[in-house]
């Protein structure tokens, strides 16, 4: 198990958790070379699609970093993608996934260090759950 | 999807002042070079500088590229100069994208061969990307200079004037007979030294007649459709005459409600409003008498019982306050929770009351009161000397104690927030677009929210916030052209069920559904002639380009044009 590194795909807002990704770089921290960030212009713009076609097509993990509840851009967008998280989650049981592959992080602009930290987080838990059975 | 066989990629390397000369050696640019698309690559060492977009532009113009990938920091260095970069011909702004290799690889994956291998797969997927690509054109949409105010109130008054005096055309609708609203019941404002009532007379003179505003006095709002440069309110006159009034602008300054405080001992003819004290010091004069006619020496003041998050009535109780010392000779209390000063000049007439000897307590239990002998006892366990380790309860007898009324949301409130579908919070006031950047604009562009219906704020600082919308209002009808991206979501009808979803979920009201289509999935053969079917609509300038319909509907028939699914399918890819 010791080479196994799992591959996170982190869905950024670009409000927020893309902003909160520059910073982490900025301020240095080291992150997993398998993350692959998604630049999306609001969280709301994540559909349950993508979500479940990141898992199948091979990642580990999924994080979505939107902006603080009552504080979207768009209003709604980080409640609607939550809606959509819990919506992905009862199918990922039913198929036989972890919930925790899939997670959502509220952060504002100026977390980097928030960001790297769930980023590491979850690669830990991953590590620990074992490369995903879709793969 | 469009075949990737005609792309010409230009790639520049942005060595971001060496930051990232370590990735982007020889053998790196070898490799890019072999990338499929790729026609030539560039190199700089600070891309970002203005000498930098320089030599982008040449490199763009020799290359006859057609679209753009950019190799250094992140994208959002690029993005703004990018899209102002005149200088690069038949390429379109939004035909280019950033490979974030330095944030995202370069400082965050230590070990040198693995970042190499990361920026590699990075920069390839980049390009791969860029071939999806389309061009995103701009659009014109012409703005006539007329605005549209709602509420007669001082904020729509000073906001009518300063956009009549920009030469904009002004309908002015309110809902009361006249205008003036709350603002005429002061007689001072504490910034003004004098009696203001004439200066305000003069003000709702002018706006009654300036030949750029028409004012529509005791008007229903009845419905509000349109958009940015072509906004349409239906009014209803009391005689129940229907009337549609254009604006290419909307200023909501609708003000809030006031609920006095009679209830229980409050009812006594001892506690008053301060609206009625300005009526006493406006019209008493020189002596202040209570009904009886007696004359009156003592006053209180009784703060933050309610309101407790609004300045408005520590403001008007120091300026009436000072007033009472110096033309009255009152002894004058101000019993409060705590006394907010955060107004321009406010800790300077503070300080100046305490000095002219008004008594400031402060409490946390809410006072108690009771009758002596035809006077109010207010008594008030005072914390200001607790931390000394003591405490005292004091018992204040006042002629005449003066109670705050409550400010509500305006009961229109609500109305305004379903006819303009602006969201309303719990709170019930009307919710700017956002409170940092945006204060007083509402989701919907061109449309403008000031004043009370807001959040209830002390005069001057409503005066501020109607000028900030007239500006807002101005600064878009000044061209007389709005020009716009076409960076929004698109609805193919075809596809769309006409479900209402979209509408519903778009965060500024941009969708609507009409009957605007050629077919829709319902359609059926044999209507011919002007027949169109119901589908939903992106109005282009209302479109902020979220996304959020885009991922909402249920039939897949939206779009957005500058991020495709099938982007954000490659961006995930390994």
């Amino acid at each position: 198990m010791e080479s196994f590194s799992p591959r996170i795909v982190a869905f950024c807002c670009d409000k927020s958790g893309y902003v909160a990704a520059d910073m982490a770089g900025k301020l240095g921290i080291s992150l997993p070379e398998t993350l692959e960030i998604v630049r999306v212009p609001c969280a709301g713009r994540i559909d349950a699609l993508h979500m479940l076609r990141a898992l199948e097509n091979g990642a580990d993990g999924v994080l979505i970093f939107a902006c603080h509840e009552e504080n979207c851009q768009s209003l709604t967008g980080n409640l609607m993608v939550k809606a959509r998280i819990g919506y992905v989650h009862g199918i990922m049981e039913n198929i036989g996934l972890e919930r925790d592959r899939l997670e959502l992080c509220n952060l504002a602009t100026n977390n980097g260090a928030k960001f790297a930290e769930t980023v590491q987080r979850k690669y830990e838990d991953l590590k620990g759950l074992g490369p995903s059975p879709v793969k | 999807m469009r075949s990737s066989g005609d792309c010409r990629i230009a790639v520049f390397l942005d060595h971001c002042n060496g930051a990232l000369s370590h990735l982007l050696d020889e053998e790196m640019l070898r490799y890019i070079s072999g990338l499929p698309h790729v026609v030539s690559c560039d190199q700089d060492e600070n891309l970002s500088s203005p000498g930098g977009l320089e030599s982008l532009a040449d490199g763009l113009a020799k290359g006859q590229a057609d679209r753009a990938v950019i190799v250094g920091g992140s994208p959002t260095v690029y993005e703004g100069s990018f899209r102002r970069l005149e200088g690069a011909p038949g390429l379109n702004p939004y035909m280019f994208l950033v490979a974030n290799i330095r944030e995202q690889v370069a400082w965050t994956i230590r070990e040198r061969k693995r970042a190499r291998e990361k920026a590699r797969a990075v920069i390839a997927r980049k390009i791969r990307e860029a071939c999806l690509l389309n061009p995103i054109g701009r659009e014109k949409v012409k703005i006539p200079a007329e605005a549209l105010v709602v509420g007669g109130g001082i904020v729509g008054i000073r906001a009518a004037l300063v956009l009549a005096n920009a030469n904009i055309r002004v309908t002015l609708l309110t809902r009361a007979k006249n205008i003036g609203g709350k603002a005429i019941q002061l007689a001072h404002f504490y910034d003004r030294p004098d009696d203001v009532s004439p200066w305000f007379e003069k003000q709702v003179e002018r706006v009654k007649e300036h030949p750029r505003i028409d004012v529509k006095t005791s008007v229903e709002l009845k419905g509000f459709e349109g958009y940015l440069g072509d906004y349409r309110i239906t009014i209803r006159d009391p005689h129940g005459k229907r009337e549609v009034v254009r604006g290419s602008a909307v200023l909501l300054a609708s003000g809030y409600d006031v609920v006095p405080n009679t209830e229980g001992i409050f009812g006594h003819r001892c506690f008053i409003s301060p609206p009625r004290l300005e009526a006493m010091l406006r019209e008493g004069g020189e002596s202040l008498v209570d009904e009886k006619g007696n004359p009156i020496k003592a006053i209180t003041f009784i703060l933050d019982l309610v309101n407790e998050t609004i300045k408005i009535d520590s403001a008007n109780a120091i300026k009436n306050a000072l007033l009472l010392r110096k033309d009255h000779d009152c002894r004058v209390y101000v019993v409060c929770r705590d006394v907010k000063v955060s107004l321009d000049g406010m800790e300077r007439e503070y300080r100046r009351a305490r000095e002219m000897g008004v008594i400031f307590v402060k409490y946390d239990d809410p006072p108690r009161f009771s009758l002596v002998n035809g006077q109010i006892n207010v008594e008030v366990r005072e914390v200001a000397t607790r931390m000394m380790g003591e405490e005292y309860t004091l018992s204040i007898i006042s002629d005449l104690v003066v109670i705050s009324e409550k400010f509500v949301p305006s009961k229109d409130n609500a109305m305004l927030a379903g006819v303009f579908g602006i969201p309303l919070p719990t709170e019930g006031f009307l919710m700017d677009d956002n409170p940092q950047f945006a204060e007083v604009r509402a989701n919907r562009r061109g449309v403008f929210i000031a004043g009370g219906c807001r959040y209830p704020q002390t005069l001057d600082e409503a005066l501020v916030e109607a000028e900030a919308a007239a500006s807002g209002v101005t600064q878009l009808l000044s061209q007389g052209l709005y020009e716009y991206d076409l960076a929004i979501a698109e609805i193919d009808p075809a596809k769309c069920a006409a479900c209402l979803t979209c509408s519903r979920v778009c965060p500024h009201s941009a969708i609507v559904v009409e009957p605007h289509a050629e077919k829709n999935i319902y359609s059926t053969g044999g209507y011919g002639g002007d027949f169109k079917w119901r589908a939903a609509r992106v109005m282009p300038t209302q479109c902020y380009g979220c996304g959020i319909c885009v991922s909402s509907c249920p039939t897949k028939a939206i779009s957005l044009k500058h991020l495709t699914d099938a982007e954000i399918l490659l961006q995930m890819e390994a």
